[in-house]
């Protein structure tokens, strides 16, 4: 069972459920089990009639959000930064011209 | 003759030997009732569920989650057929009163998130202005799947 809160939220998504509910909470709708979603979900635009979702259609998403930097590519910079600086310092010497 | 079962002695009438018995509604029916939901009361719940990231955060965005008993433990995890994610954080409710919702993240870091049930829902949310829709696990599109135990 998927179900929908019928008011987006303020970036335009809806919050949304699937699970196994005894009943479907008050402000939301139930998105029938043959209804295809847009790729855009759950930034979408709906129709509800009697706590059941009639229609869906793609919505405005907006700017993705920055990727969070993992712990593996910052290593990776680090590294990288290492290596310039090791390469400079056997190309020209003299370390206080390198750090 | 009567006899009962044996888990929880619920009351059995032999069909012949009790034929001619008058049927006793409360002994015959609502005692054992009373048995199984004294039961039923005593075991574990369990819930299970998952949502798909709307990208926000903070106290006005809360994560929810329906959920109809009060858990002490709640997890939630990044599906893992997620394979553009390097980073899968979990977050991990243990209902222990502190109200947080602690969010191990890729970099083994904790983050905590207020967390609390109001009497069918149980949320979230983080609080931090920079990366709070990672640690809130409420990343755009991304699906997370939670299991509740109460």
């Amino acid at each position: 069972m998927r179900i929908i809160e019928i008011a987006p939220l303020e970036n335009g998504a809806h919050r949304n459920q699937t699970g196994m509910f005894a009943e479907i909470p008050e402000g939301w709708a139930l998105i029938p089990e043959d209804m295809k979603t847009p790729d855009t979900f759950p930034f979408v635009d709906i129709k509800v009639k009697d706590g059941i979702v009639t229609g869906m259609t793609a919505g405005e998403m907006p700017e993705p959000e920055p990727e969070e930097e993992s712990f593996e590519d910052l290593a990776l910079e680090m590294l990288i930064d290492l290596d310039f600086r090791l390469m400079m310092l056997e190309e020209f010497g003299g370390i206080e011209d390198v750090i | 003759m009567a006899n009962y079962t044996r888990i929880l002695n619920l009351l059995k009438k032999d069909p012949i030997a009790d034929a001619q018995t008058t049927f006793n509604i409360q002994q015959m029916l609502n005692d054992n009732w009373d048995k199984i939901d004294a039961f039923a009361a005593g075991r574990a719940q369990i819930a299970s569920g998952s949502y798909v990231g709307t990208g926000t955060s903070g106290v006005n965005n809360p994560n929810v989650i329906s959920v109809d008993f009060n858990p002490k433990l709640v997890v939630v995890v990044l599906d893992s057929t997620d394979t553009a994610s390097i980073v899968k954080p979990v977050g991990l409710y243990a209902g222990d009163g502190s109200y947080s919702m602690r969010i191990l993240g890729g970099n083994n870091q904790f983050y905590y998130n207020n967390a609390g049930w109001d009497g069918d829902t149980f949320s979230w949310f983080n609080g931090e202005s920079t990366n709070a829709v990672y640690n809130q696990l409420n990343v755009s599109g991304k699906k997370y799947n939670w299991v509740a135990v109460g």
